[in-house]
């Protein structure tokens, strides 16, 4: 299952979903079994097809892991405008 | 008085054995061929260690670039699921955007880059009309115009089709590609051409020695609206639904720009990829040709010595023979 930042909020997807083109910024979350693994993805697209596969094509993807999150809060102190309510 | 001739003449042996009389040879150069040999031996081993240099730089950069090329397979093939790739689609527009080396020596697969595209252009132009089974391809108002990347390419279709170059860049691998350069430069031409259809020709990489001449198609969102409602292929596009506050068209539109920088970004890094393993090849067979070449100069040298050292001993031996006898 995939958890989607969309532009309605968070797309939950299994298979079977209808087939869909969709994607915002935010966090995606992949749960593999009870793997969860956290991305944080700027725009792109994510597309669902109606034979269960998904697509996901985001213009940068970093593992949630590796961004430091005092580094975040530095530069949105230094660029206020940057910041995007998540 | 015939033995003091003889005797005379034997002195004239033993004293000036390197000069005969009838020969205007100078001194010690009786072996002129020999020097003339080694000078070509010594430049032919300097090119071989210049070769076998250019390989393992090819091979080292080849190393680097394949895995991200290999990446980058991914990063497209959504789109190819989604939109599918039509290269026989009929369009007004064509614009033909050719990728090639800047530098040389590295066989041919600029030459097969620009020959795809110069097909392709005749193909577009209706100059060579075909009729297939569902559609006429060409005709006399269709435009194509060129996109080239890269030196050679631009070297080798300036001579007859200047007038349809639109935009040529170069310098493309000065910095290591990354997806941003290419999407800046995707985005520069998405601004300047106008286009129907985008196809992009560039060398598949799919091995150190083979590269396959490969065809990308990109259609414009009006031309993507156009085939999703004529069936075929895209037909289904309009069974997803589209989430957010966009409209059918600025979707289509973002999905074709986003697709043609995906896409760009692939065809680039696979053409870096194919430009290091051909050269890489084009170093090898001309290492392996100098060494060949370097072991015949080698044999010819030995004889020429040899012949060389042959003919001063039975000179001297002569001599001597003549003193004595």
């Amino acid at each position: 299952m995939v958890i989607i930042p969309a532009t309605t909020g968070q797309l939950g997807v299994l298979p079977g979903h209808v087939a869909t083109i969709e994607l915002k910024h935010g966090v995606l979350s992949v749960h593999d079994g009870n793997d969860v693994s956290n991305y944080f993805v700027s725009s792109g697209f994510a597309f669902i097809h109606a034979n269960s596969f998904a697509d996901i094509v985001a213009f940068e993807a970093v593992p949630l892991d590796q961004i430091d999150a005092s580094q975040v809060q530095k530069g949105l102190a230094i660029q206020p405008e940057l910041s995007l309510n998540i | 008085m015939a033995m003091a001739l003889l005797r005379r003449e034997g002195k004239r042996f033993a004293t000036t054995p390197f000069i005969r009389s009838e020969e205007i040879v100078p001194q010690g150069t009786r072996s002129i061929s020999t020097q003339i040999v080694r000078n070509r031996m010594k430049s032919v081993k300097n090119i071989q260690k210049i070769t076998k240099a250019m390989k393992m730089v090819a091979a080292s950069k080849l190393r680097g670039i394949q895995s991200k090329a290999e990446n980058s397979r991914g990063v497209f093939q959504p789109f190819a699921a989604l939109l599918g790739d039509l290269p026989s689609v009929d369009v007004k527009k064509n614009v033909i955007v050719t990728i090639s080396s800047d530098k040389g020596l590295c066989g041919g697969i600029n030459s097969t880059a620009v020959r795809m595209s110069k097909a392709m252009y005749k193909l577009a132009s209706g100059t060579s009309y075909i009729h297939s089974a569902s559609n006429d391809f060409g005709g006399p108002d269709k435009e194509i115009k060129y996109v080239i990347l890269g030196e050679k390419a631009k070297a080798q279709l300036i001579r007859d089709s200047r007038k349809d170059i639109e935009l040529s860049i170069t310098d493309l691998q000065k910095n290591p590609l990354n997806y941003t350069q290419v999407s800046v430069l995707a985005d520069d031409i998405l601004k300047n051409v106008e286009f129907d259809a985008l196809r992009i020709i560039f060398n598949k990489f799919q091995s150190v020695v083979s590269f396959l001449p490969t065809m990308a198609t990109i259609l414009s969102p009006e031309v993507i609206e156009r085939e999703a409602e004529s069936g075929g292929k895209l037909g289904d596009l309009d069974s997803y639904e589209v989430e957010g506050g966009e409209t059918k068209a600025e979707v289509l539109q973002n999905l074709s720009e986003f697709q043609f920088s995906c896409v760009m970004f692939n065809a680039v890094l696979e053409h870096a990829c194919s430009e290091q393993g051909a050269r890489m090849s084009a170093m090898d067979s001309s290492s392996r040709n100098a060494g060949d070449m370097l072991d015949r100069l080698t044999l010819t040298y030995n004889r020429t010595r040899q012949a060389a050292i042959t003919t001063e001993l039975i000179e001297i031996i002569s001599g001597a023979s003549a003193l004595t006898g």
